[in-house]
């Protein structure tokens, strides 16, 4: 983070010197800090509208309900895992939270899974198919980007749905793929039988330091 | 397309109208939701501040449209455009970066550009890689192996090569 934050710094400031043109920096400089509030009161009036719906929607069981409907494709993803442990449990909220675009609620329902993950001693494969889960970011309702766009003026902000599930579906496929191809020997599924060999080196990525 | 404006309001009426259903206190409970939302929006505003700030140096300056244009004809040749190149860096190092990288392309682009359009995919299928993965591990004993690196990458590096060809699709 100390490196992003020096690097674009430090970039704007060589480029601008490099360019003679000083002048648009220190306007940057100046109404920053006024174009960070007025993007923060964007997301935020946006993030507390979803996080009191969304207590309401799982106070009315509709959350539960959701997770009950992504069961059978965790199950699939995961398949090292028993049906019904806490550790799958904690894995379907975290994935139906982060479909409703719920960053906030999804990551302790993350880390929970993760903590039940190594407590099953599940393999590497799983504990990286959960983590692509969550990196893909697979939402159905992504509410967050669809204010910002209707913030800078678009008459269709909503427009971006389909594309934008399309292409995590798309990318969240290619991980698949990445990871039947990384894990191949351990614990293949019937991905046609794509077995290419990688070494099973992956097993010592374990790393047990006690804690 | 026009449809999935109905999206959000349909949403908000099926979760009010359940919630009466099966009678949640709304108001409270909406109350209660509300506020966690608005301490986290409030965790996340120092930070914001110093990253646009920082993106704004960057973006203003014109260095980030440069870099663009630098990597523009090796990306032209896969259907990218330049301009979102600053998102697909600081996307998996840096949410809140991310938040100001995007807003200045909707910003200076328009929402509805293909530079715009391309940005809201890439920004709405991925994620902060690095940052996820470190704090889902620090929950863990174990460290995250080679593979979670690579196998989570490879979807972020398809997020960013199809959401060209995404956007070309669907409008």
């Amino acid at each position: 983070m100390n490196i992003l934050l020096v690097t674009l710094c430090a970039i704007g400031l060589v480029y601008s010197l490099a360019a003679g043109d000083v002048s648009s920096l220190s306007l940057a400089a100046a109404d920053s800090a006024e174009n960070a509030l007025k993007l923060w009161l964007t997301v935020a009036a946006a993030m507390m509208l979803w996080s009191g719906l969304m207590r309401v929607a799982e106070k009315a069981g509709i959350v539960d309900r959701l997770c009950q409907t992504v069961r059978p494709l965790m199950r699939l993803l995961l398949r090292d895992l028993p049906p019904e442990s806490p550790a799958m449990k904690a894995a379907a909220m975290n994935f139906t939270s982060n479909l409703l675009g719920l960053g906030n609620a999804a990551l302790p329902f993350g880390l929970r899974a993760m903590k039940e993950l190594e407590t099953a001693r599940c393999s590497q494969r799983t504990m990286a198919a959960f983590i692509l889960l969550n990196t893909a970011s697979v939402q159905l309702v992504p509410m967050n980007i669809i204010t910002l766009r209707a913030a800078a003026g678009s008459p269709t902000p909503s427009d971006c749905v389909l594309p934008i599930l399309f292409n995590s579906l798309l990318s969240l496929t290619c991980g698949l793929l990445a990871v039947c191809a990384v894990y191949s020997p351990a614990l293949s599924p019937g991905k046609g039988g794509k077995i290419r060999n990688k070494k099973p080196r992956e097993e010592r990525a374990w790393n047990y330091s006690g804690s | 397309m026009e449809l999935f404006g109905l999206l959000a309001p349909a949403v908000i009426v099926v979760i009010l109208v359940t919630g009466a259903v099966r009678g949640v206190d709304i108001a409270a409970e909406f109350g209660k939701g509300a506020m966690e939302g608005l301490n986290t929006a409030i965790e996340l505003l120092p930070v914001l501040l110093l990253v646009v700030t920082a993106v704004g140096f960057a973006y203003r300056s014109g260095a980030l449209g440069a870099l663009g244009e630098l990597l523009e004809p090796i990306l032209s040749r896969a259907g990218l455009c330049g301009d979102v190149v600053p998102l697909a860096l600081v996307r998996p190092v840096s949410g809140s970066g991310a938040l100001a990288v995007y807003s200045s392309i909707i910003g200076e682009l328009g929402p509805d550009s293909f530079a715009g359009r391309a940005a809201t995919v890439l920004m709405g299928s991925t994620e902060t890689t690095f940052y996820t993965i470190a704090v889902y591990y620090a929950a863990t004993s174990l460290k995250p192996g080679r593979g979670v690196f690579i196998t989570s990458l490879t979807a972020d590096a398809a997020g960013l090569i199809f959401s060209a060809l995404t956007v070309r699709l669907f409008y």
